[in-house]
C-alpha cells in the first residue's frame, strides 16, 4: 500500500498527463493508497486547480485579486473570452482553451496577471491577450511565451532588517559575529567546546535565545536609547551609554549556543524540569536509556 | 600602570568581572566591578499586551522569577483598576505565601550554596573546597538541612504557581487557582520526603544561632570587612515594621536619619534618578534630592533591617533586637552582616508562612477582582535581594508603551563597587604580591550582596553612541559619536 502522503503528488501527475481526473483514476488511486474513492474525490475537489471534467488543451487562470480588479480584470476576462471563444468557467467548443479565475497566484505586483498552463503572464492588456492567444493557436508553447517574473521587484527588506528573507550563506553570520565580538564572550564557549567531550545546551535561552531573543526584533540603538537615555528615571541631560574596553561588547543579536559551536545535546524547557535534566545526564553519562516522556518535556 | 582582572566572578547569579588599576607604585588607582551582560527587556516588551508582561518579565531571572512575577502583577493589577488594597483577601494571602516561600528558598540557596563555603572554610581556603560540595563534605547535616529548606520553599511555590520556576500564579486582579487543603496539609504536617513548616522554623532558628556563634568567634573580620557608611532602603508597613510584599518606601542614611520618608509606591519616579557609567551595563539609582554622590542606597536584607523599626513575627523580632544591639539601634554598615540579616529574614519568612498556612482564608475561592482600567501601573516589592520596581504604561488597547524596571541589584551597584574598592585597597596596601585567596576576598565582598547580575542588566549595552577616551592623567584625549 502506498503512503497516503504521496496522494497530492499522484493527483498532480495524473492531471498533468491526462488533463483531468476521471473515474478510472479514482478507482486506481483508491486501490493504490487504500483510501476510499470518496475521500480522494474530497481532496481533489478541495483544490480548484484540480479538475474532474475534461479540460481544453490550454488552461488559463486569471487572477481576481483586488489589485487585478482595479487594473482591469473585467476587460482582461472579456479579451480572453473573445480571443479563445471560451466563457469564464468553461472550455471553448473546439476544446483548445479553458478559462477560469483564480485567487492569489503570488503576482499581485504585476497585475493583471494570469497563469496559462501554470506559466506566468503579467501586465496583461487587451492587445497582449490577443497576441498570446493567437500565437498559442499558431503552435507556440505557453512556456516560450511566458513572462519572466523579475525577483528584484519582490519586497526585500535591507539585509540588516530582514528576518525571513535574509540571504542564507552558511557561515556568513558567524564571520560577522567575530568582527563585532571580543573573545571574552565567545571565547568562553569555545573553551568549553575544546575541553568538554560532551556539550549540552540546557534551557531555551541556551538553545535559541529564549525570551531575551525578543531583542533581535528591535534595532540595538533603540534598546540602548530606551534603557539609558529615555527611561522614566533617566537623569536629565544623560547622554552616554556604557562603552569601555573592560566591558565586553554585546553581540549584534542573541544567538543560540549551537550557532557558535557544535552542541551535542539540547534539553528544552523554560526551565527544563528536574526529571528531564536528571534523565538526560544519566543517559549521557552512564549510557542509560531512560525515555524522555512527552509530558515531561515542556517547551514553555 | 598595571591591571588586575578577576573574571569571571564566581558564585553569583550572572556574569561579572572586576578590574583593579594599579599605579606605578603598585597602589590601587581605582577598582571596578563590571557587569558584563545585558538584555533589554524594557524595550522589547513594548508593543506587547500588558497581560503577557508578568509571564515574560519573570524570565529576567531563574532564581527569583516569583519576585518579578509578583512585582509585575502588582503593577498590572492597577492597569485593570485594582490597587494592592483591593485584592480579595484570599488572593493577597496566596501571593504573600508565594512571595515568602520565594524569599525563603532564595535566601537558603544563597546562604548554603553560595556564602557558606566562605564562612566555613575562611577566605584562604583552596578553590576546590569553596563550593557546596565542599560544604556537604565538611558538614553533611548542615548541607542536608540547607537543601531541604530550599526544597520546602520550592514546593510551596510549585503548589501555588504550578511549578518551581516560571510558574504562573497571579493574573490581573488576583490569582488564578485555589489552594487545596491537601496541598496545605503537606506543608503543615510534613510528608515522607518533606519536613513540615515547624521543622523549617526550627532549622531557621538554628541557622541564626549558627551565625551568632560564628560572629562571636570571627567578629574581627566580620565587623570590619568591607565596612563603609551608606544609605539603606526598603519597604516598611504603616507602623514601620519590616514589610516584603506591599508597603511604603523608606530610606535612612548611615547614621539613621530618614532620607526618604515612607513614600507611596506610585511616587517613586519623583524621588529617584539613575546614573549611567561607561564601564558597566548596570545603572546607578539614587535619591534625586541627595544627588548622585550621596543619594545611593544599599538594599536587601541588611538594608531592610536597617530601615525597619520592628519585625511582626515573635522569633524574628527577638533576633532583630539582638542584631540591632550590635550597633545600638543605629544602621548597621558592615557588609558581612548581610549574611546575618539574611538569616533573620529566613526565620521571619518561615514564621510568616506558618501564619498563612494556618489561615483558612488561603483556601477561599474569591480569587479575582475587577476595576476600571487605567494606563499606568507601578509595583514595588522587596525581592530577596532588595527593592524591586516594575513600572508599566499602556495605551487604551492595553499595549505596553513604556516599561521601567529598577531591579534590586541595580541599587546595590554603587555599594558593591564601594566594597570592591575597599577590599582592593586593603589587599594592595598589605601586600605587593597577589595570591588567589586575596582575589577571592573581593568576590566575598560582592557575594555578601547576593547580586543577581542577570536581573540587573535587563537594561541594554554596547553600540558606542558616545565614546570618550581618557589618558592616564584622566585628560579627555578623544571623543567620538556614532549614530
Amino acid at each position: 500500500m502506498e503512503n497516503r502522503e504521496n496522494l497530492l503528488n499522484t493527483i498532480w501527475e495524473y492531471q498533468m498527463a491526462h488533463g483531468h481526473l476521471d473515474q478510472h483514476f479514482f478507482e486506481e488511486a483508491s486501490k493504490r493508497f487504500g483510501i476510499s474513492e470518496v475521500e480522494i474525490e474530497g481532496v481533489a475537489s478541495f483544490y480548484h486547480f484540480f479538475h474532474q471534467k475534461p479540460q481544453g488543451k490550454h488552461v488559463i487562470y486569471v487572477n481576481n485579486s483586488i489589485v487585478s480588479e482595479i487594473k482591469g480584470y473585467d476587460r482582461i476576462i472579456e479579451a480572453f473570452e473573445r480571443e479563445t471563444g471560451a466563457r469564464l468557467g468553461s472550455t471553448d467548443p473546439t476544446g483548445t482553451f479553458s478559462l477560469y479565475s483564480t485567487s492569489c497566484i503570488g503576482l499581485s505586483d504585476h497585475e493583471p496577471a494570469a497563469l496559462i498552463d501554470f506559466h506566468p503572464f503579467t501586465h496583461l492588456t487587451g492587445m497582449k491577450v490577443k497576441k498570446i492567444v493567437q500565437e498559442i493557436k499558431a503552435g507556440s508553447t505557453s512556456a516560450d511565451l511566458a513572462d519572466e517574473v523579475p525577483s528584484n521587484q519582490r519586497l526585500r527588506p535591507a539585509s540588516d532588517k530582514a528576518i525571513f528573507f535574509r540571504e542564507h550563506v552558511p557561515g556568513k553570520s558567524l564571520s560577522r559575529l567575530f568582527d563585532v565580538t571580543p573573545d571574552a564572550f565567545i571565547g568562553m564557549l569555545k573553551e568549553f567546546r575544546k575541553k568538554c567531550k560532551v556539550l549540552v545546551s540546557a534551557g531555551e535561552c541556551a538553545i535559541w535565545g529564549g525570551v531575551p531573543a525578543m531583542r533581535n526584533t528591535v534595532p540595538l540603538e533603540e534598546c540602548l536609547e530606551e534603557a539609558y537615555l529615555n527611561s522614566v528615571t533617566t537623569d536629565e541631560g544623560e547622554d552616554k551609554v556604557p562603552y569601555q574596553e573592560d566591558l565586553p561588547k554585546l553581540l549584534d543579536k542573541v544567538y543560540g549556543n549551537h550557532e557558535l559551536v557544535k552542541i551535542d545535546h539540547h534539553i528544552p524547557g523554560c526551565p527544563p524540569s528536574a526529571d528531564v535534566i536528571w534523565k538526560s545526564v544519566a543517559n549521557i553519562l552512564w549510557d542509560e536509556d531512560q525515555p524522555l516522556l512527552c509530558d515531561e518535556v515542556k517547551f514553555d | 600602570m598595571k591591571k588586575v582582572v578577576i573574571e569571571p566572578v564566581t558564585r553569583v547569579e550572572g556574569h561579572g568581572k572586576v578590574t583593579i588599576h594599579l599605579n606605578d607604585e603598585g597602589q590601587v588607582d581605582d577598582a571596578f566591578f563590571h557587569i558584563v551582560e545585558f538584555r533589554g527587556f524594557d524595550r522589547f516588551i513594548q508593543g506587547h499586551p500588558y497581560w503577557e508582561a508578568d509571564t515574560l518579565v519573570q524570565r529576567l531571572c531563574g532564581i527569583c522569577p516569583v519576585s518579578h512575577h509578583l512585582a509585575a502583577s502588582k503593577a498590572i493589577d492597577q492597569l485593570v483598576g485594582i490597587d494592592p488594597g483591593d485584592l480579595s483577601p484570599t488572593a493577597e494571602k496566596l501571593r504573600r505565601l508565594l512571595h515568602y516561600a520565594q524569599m525563603f528558598q532564595s535566601h537558603a540557596l544563597h546562604f548554603f550554596y553560595l556564602a557558606a563555603p566562605d564562612l566555613l572554610f575562611g577566605l584562604d581556603a583552596p578553590a576546590e573546597q569553596r563550593n557546596v560540595v565542599g560544604v556537604a563534605t565538611a558538614d553533611r547535616e548542615t548541607a542536608r538541612k540547607g537543601i531541604l529548606m530550599r526544597i520546602f520553599g520550592q514546593e510551596v511555590i510549585q503548589a501555588i504557581a504550578g511549578r518551581k520556576i516560571h510558574g504562573v500564579a497571579a493574573v490581573p486582579g488576583g490569582v488564578h487557582k485555589t489552594f487545596h487543603p491537601h496541598e496545605r496539609d503537606r506543608f503543615l504536617k510534613g510528608s515522607d520526603d518533606l519536613p513540615n513548616i515547624d521543622t523549617m522554623i526550627e532549622w531557621s532558628k538554628e541557622m541564626v544561632d549558627y551565625i551568632k556563634d560564628y560572629h562571636e568567634k570571627n567578629h574581627d573580620w566580620l565587623d570590619s570587612f568591607a565596612y563603609y557608611p551608606s544609605g539603606h532602603m526598603g519597604l516598611v508597613t504603616d507602623e514601620g515594621a519590616l514589610e516584603l510584599y506591599d508597603g511604603k518606601l523608606r530610606a535612612v542614611d548611615a547614621e539613621g536619619k530618614i532620607t526618604l520618608p515612607d513614600i507611596e509606591n506610585d511616587r517613586y519616579a519623583d524621588y529617584f534618578r539613575e546614573g549611567v557609567e561607561k564601564w558597566i551595563y548596570m545603572k546607578f539609582p539614587y535619591i534625586k534630592s541627595l544627588g548622585r554622590d550621596k543619594g545611593w542606597n544599599r538594599v536587601g536584607p541588611l538594608a531592610r533591617l536597617n530601615v525597619a523599626d520592628k519585625i511582626t513575627t515573635p522569633l524574628a523580632q527577638k533576633e532583630f533586637e539582638v542584631f540591632k544591639m550590635l550597633t545600638e539601634g543605629k544602621p548597621n554598615n558592615a557588609t558581612m552582616h548581610s549574611h546575618w540579616a539574611r538569616l533573620i529574614e529566613v526565620l521571619h519568612c518561615a514564621e510568616l508562612m506558618k501564619e498563612l498556612l494556618d489561615d483558612e482564608t488561603i483556601l477561599g475561592n474569591d480569587l479575582i477582582r475587577k476595576g476600571t482600567p487605567r494606563n499606568e501601573g507601578i509595583g514595588i516589592i522587596e525581592a530577596p535581594r532588595g527593592t524591586l520596581t516594575h513600572h508599566y504604561q499602556v495605551d487604551d488597547n492595553g499595549k505596553i508603551e513604556k516599561c521601567n524596571l529598577i531591579v534590586s541589584t541595580t541599587h546595590n551597584n554603587e555599594p558593591m563597587n564601594r566594597a570592591v574598592r575597599w577590599v582592593a585597597n586593603k589587599i594592595f596596601e598589605e601586600n605587593q604580591t597577589i595570591t588567589e585567596p586575596m582575589l577571592n576576598q573581593i568576590e566575598v565582598a560582592i557575594r555578601a550582596y547576593d547580586p543577581c547580575l542577570s536581573c540587573a542588566t535587563h537594561a541594554m549595552g554596547q553600540m558606542p553612541l558616545h565614546v570618550e577616551l581618557y589618558d592616564s592623567s584622566n585628560q579627555l584625549i578623544d571623543e567620538r559619536f556614532k549614530h
